[in-house]
């Protein structure tokens, strides 16, 4: 059986953490929000061929950001597809990571 | 040393003053203290080179010298030779007393000079290496100087007074006795690397476990209260109606919760720190390091960037609301929402997700967007939220707000149900007074009232006005829509309104089932349309509830002209069209009945989409407020609505005054059936001239045929487990009475007993569900037998129960719990089934779960019937399955 999606859970309530106090709580979601933003990253990175892999790195180097949006538009990568996608499978792991 | 000196030492006779094993002092020497033979052979004697010169007496005499008494510690701390009892030698009798004793005495050193030998040579070895500057190394050799002279004056005042020989033999004791002080202290270094977690202090914890000190803190805590609440558990069961047990329970039961959460929580941020390196060491294969920050800076400005530049251009959304949604967050705060269950698809459920913070912050006109919104930044601690009535008068406008987005935002991180805060409930309370509204949700309602009001609340108003105004507005504009179209924007905008809390529940009903010609469109044209065929499949319907109305962004345009035109300016065109859409939402929770669906399944939705608990859900759906009227006037309570469509309401309303929170079901107006009983079901089934299924016949009470057992490919209990379901639960049975002897639970005859003692009259024999039904069998004298469960459910809608069951009720880490013992080579073959007949499992005790909510007084004879039965089943599945699957019911 596949493994439920984790959409609509909130992880807070997922592992039981209503009653760690409120900085340990932020602690792990910033750890959590981090760790999908690298993955993102890294995501995007494995995606794109490696010429455009190169074009991407010389705007992110030369900090041409105004530009990324459609650069991601012209490369069809769905950034925001790719973040949902990290995000459920950190939830699953934190899930995993539960037991004790 | 020649070891013929202790071959040729004559062995002592087993008269008095010989040491025996049963004598005190051998008895109290502990073997791993005892010398051995080895060790005596090995010992230098005190002209052998190896013996370390620079030993030095400790301290404190060593705490357990296994045959110095603590007057002769203190001796040896003072410096003093220590008497050593006589040892009477075989032939030796005609010696003087004295020589016996010094005889003894040479025995006994030799012994303890072979004893230390080893832990000495060990402990200067250590020592030497661990020295590290050339001051302590003096230090030692002064020390070592001292304790020589010490030695050499016991020595010399011996030599006066007994010769030369006696004076030689008390210099090796001395030394011995340094050696063997060394030897202890040694030990005891050792035996403080075995020290156990409780005899650790703080820092040689942290010293010795490092970076897993916390996870190992923790878990060790964790340990400890579990086994605490064990113990209150059972006699907390055994004695329920003892309030100070009770209380110590309750109060243990807490502790668990925290302390169980602080360890989840140090683990997962292990793990997650940890994963992360993983990453950044995969993120090095593409980029080089010296230019990760560089990058991680564009990269992270891109998270600040909102989502409607981010999509790609295929998936612009259409629906206004969506369209507010992703202009309004950008990508980290979707992550953050992501994480905290606020709806990550960017559709209808996202934008309801953010809809109670982000509505109120547009509402507010704080004028920034929702993509700067920091959830993190803005979840504050509780004390910081405690407000007085006072306090709360005198605030303005945005600090309302601000504190208002504090309390949802904390309610998302804590999982608390916001409404349950009275300082929320006061600051909604004001910041309804300062729109002027008189009712929570009711936008429309706008008092002529003005005193009072800031500038700012004064704009708001006019902002209000001018939702309302447009409102009215869309709806001219909806009557210009071509015919095709109106069936499906009605239905749209009715759930629609519904959704964004412009109409309350009631309201909605009002207008479509009282005004047959809403919206340009009668009951005629609506029949008509029915006649001719559905314009909007059941699945584009049900795509418009979820994406809410479509109007033309033209016709939305013109009516918030329009709008203004008539309210004035303050109100940019953009603003009003926005905020007309998209003001407060999430007030309402409601859930829509799907095709194929129930209310009870659109109702336990809004479980799975967190905006109920479970117990409110359970509160809510078996309250007898949670009733339905029917078109023929008949009230039918809410879990006897056999008939719903797609796209029927269930409108959770939560408790207000007397009334107690429940729900209410509303029909959908674009179709042409109304909700009905399981009759009514029945009924239409006869008229469409289709047979009444089997099910609902038999909810009925009619002739009810053995219905047919659910095909669900996914679930395969092999034949053999069957069979031995008997054996397992007669087993089950058994050991659960042996606990119950044990005090561990209550045993079947007091259960038998306890049913007896209450009245079972008012017990219904059946108990229907959605997925099915359940009856008490009862026996001769009334008594609970048994239970008997049939299940009604589709196969897709039995996937869902199961899967929600595993949830619930099993360890998240069953299935490896389940493949350990399985052969490696072997568990392709085996642990698909294994797997299966635990989720069975977890089936059968749910489906007895939902049966015991019905009985909410734990004293009832069903409840101590049900609470049995669920603990038998489950150790009856653990037993087939040889494995702990189970979590710890908590009823």
């Amino acid at each position: 059986m596949n493994k439920l999606p984790l959409t609509h859970a909130n992880i807070v309530k997922l592992l039981g953490l209503e009653s760690l106090p409120l900085d340990e709580r932020k602690e792990i979601l910033e750890s959590a929000s981090e760790l999908v933003e690298t993955r993102t990253f890294n995501r995007v990175m494995e995606v794109l061929p490696e010429a455009k892999r190169a074009e991407f790195s010389a705007m992110l180097e030369s900090q041409n950001k105004e530009k990324l949006p459609d650069f991601f538009n012209q490369n069809n990568i769905d950034l925001v597809a790719i973040t949902e996608e990290e995000v459920e499978k950190v939830k699953q792991e934190l899930l995993a990571e539960k037991s004790v | 040393m020649n070891p013929e000196r202790f071959e040729n030492t004559p062995v002592p006779p087993e008269n008095e003053g010989t040491l025996k094993p049963e004598d005190k002092k051998v008895a109290d020497t502990r073997p791993e203290e005892a010398i051995t033979q080895e060790q005596i052979e090995a010992a230098p004697t005190a002209e052998s080179p190896a013996m370390p010169e620079t030993l030095t007496p400790p301290e404190t005499p060593p705490a357990g010298t296994p045959s110095t008494t603590p007057e002769e510690a203190e001796k040896i701390k003072a410096g003093h030779p220590i008497e050593m009892p006589a040892v009477k030698i075989e032939g030796a009798e005609e010696k003087p007393k004295e020589a016996q004793k010094q005889h003894g005495r040479i025995w006994k050193f030799m012994r303890a000079l072979g004893a230390g030998v080893e832990g000495a040579k060990e402990g200067w070895r250590e020592k030497r290496t661990e020295r590290k500057t050339k001051a302590e190394e003096k230090k030692e050799a002064k020390r070592k100087a001292k304790n020589n002279r010490e030695i050499e004056k016991e020595v010399k005042k011996i030599e006066k007074v007994k010769g030369k020989e006696a004076a030689e033999e008390a210099r090796k004791i001395k030394k011995g006795e340094v050696i063997i002080a060394k030897k202890f202290e040694a030990k005891q270094e050792k035996k403080d690397i075995k020290k156990t977690w409780d005899e650790m202090t703080e820092e040689e914890r942290r010293e010795k476990y490092g970076r897993t000190f916390e996870t190992r803190e923790k878990l060790h805590q964790l340990n400890k209260t579990r086994a605490n609440l064990v113990v209150l558990e059972n006699l907390f069961r055994n004695y329920p109606k003892s309030e100070k047990i009770k209380g110590e329970y309750e109060a243990a039961l807490k502790e668990y919760e925290r302390v169980r959460a602080e360890y989840i929580g140090a683990k997962s941020w292990r793990m997650l720190k940890e994963r992360k390196r993983m990453a950044e060491e995969e993120s090095a294969k593409y980029v080089e390091r010296s230019k990760f920050e560089k990058f991680r800076k564009a990269w992270r400005w891109l998270g600040d960037q909102n989502l409607e530049k981010l999509l790609p251009k295929k998936f612009e959304p259409k629906s206004r609301f969506t369209k507010f949604a992703v202009r309004m967050m950008s990508l980290r705060t979707l992550v953050s929402l992501g994480l905290l269950g606020g709806g990550m698809a960017i559709g209808f459920g996202s934008a309801v997700g953010i809809g109670m913070v982000a509505a109120r912050r547009v509402m507010g006109g704080l004028g920034t967007a929702f993509g700067s919104y920091d959830l993190m930044r803005m979840a504050v601690e509780k004390k910081a939220l405690a407000l007085t009535e006072e306090k709360i008068e005198e605030m303005d406008m945005p600090e309302i707000e601000q504190k208002m987005a504090e309390f949802e935002a904390r309610a998302k991180f804590s999982g608390e149900r916001i409404v349950r805060s009275k300082e929320y409930l006061l600051l909604r309370q004001r910041y309804n007074k300062m729109f002027g509204l008189t009712e929570d949700r009711d936008i429309n309602v706008i008092t002529e009232e003005k005193k009072g009001f800031t500038p700012e609340s004064a704009r708001k108003e006019r902002l209000a006005k001018a939702i309302q105004t447009l409102d009215s507005s869309l709806r001219e504009k909806q009557e210009k829509v071509t015919k095709e179209e109106k069936h499906r924007k009605v239905a749209a905008v009715g759930v629609g309104l519904v959704s964004v809390g412009v109409f309350s529940a009631s309201d909605i009903k009002q207008i479509f089932q009282e005004k047959p010609e809403f919206a340009g469109i009668t009951p005629e044209q609506v029949r008509d349309t029915v006649e001719r065929g559905p314009i909007a499949t059941p699945e584009q319907i049900q795509d418009t509830v979820r994406t809410e109305t479509a109007l033309p962004d033209s016709v939305t345009e013109e009516a918030a002209q329009d709008t203004l035109r008539r309210v004035g300016g303050g109100v940019t065109a953009e603003a009003a069209t926005r905020t007309a859409t998209e003001a407060p939402a999430a007030e309402i929770i409601a859930g829509t009945v799907r095709q194929g669906g129930s209310a009870w399944q659109a109702a336990y939705e809004l479980v799975r989409s967190g905006r109920l608990t479970e117990t409110q859900f359970a509160e809510a759906w078996s309250n007898h407020a949670s009733v339905v009227e029917l078109a023929s006037g008949t009230r039918v309570h809410i879990s006897e609505l056999g008939l719903t469509h797609a796209g029927d309401q269930v409108v959770y309303v939560a408790a207000e005054g007397n009334v107690p929170a429940h729900f209410e079901v509303v029909d959908f107006v674009g179709d042409r059936f109304h909700v009905g009983s399981n009759a009514d079901l029945a009924e239409a089934f006869r008229a469409e001239g289709k047979q009444v299924p089997a099910w609902l016949r038999e909810a009925l009470g009619e002739t009810a045929p053995v219905p047919e057992a659910p095909d669900v490919p996914t679930i395969e209990i092999p034949e053999n487990v069957l069979r031995e379901t008997q054996a397992d639960i007669a087993r089950a049975t058994n050991e659960l009475t042996r606990q119950a002897t044990e005090g561990g639970i209550v045993p079947p005859a007091e259960v038998a007993q306890r049913a007896a003692e209450h009245a079972l009259e008012t017990a219904p024999e059946q108990i229907n569900f959605d997925w099915g039904t359940a009856r008490f069998i009862l026996d001769t004298e009334g008594r609970i037998a048994d239970i008997t469960i049939e299940e009604t459910v589709t196969p897709e809608m039995r996937t869902t129960y199961i899967g929600q069951a595993i949830m619930d009720h099993l360890n998240p880490n069953y299935r490896r719990v389940l493949e350990s013992g399985v052969p490696e080579e072997t568990r392709h073959i085996i642990m698909p089934s294994r797997i299966a007949r635990a989720e069975e499992a977890a089936w059968e005790v749910d489906r007895l779960m939902r049966v015991l909510e019905r009985f909410p007084d734990r004293y009832s004879s069903q409840s101590y019937f049900l609470r049995f039965k669920i603990q038998t089943l489950a150790r009856a599945r653990e037993m087939a399955l040889g494995a702990r699957i189970f979590r710890t019911f908590r009823f």
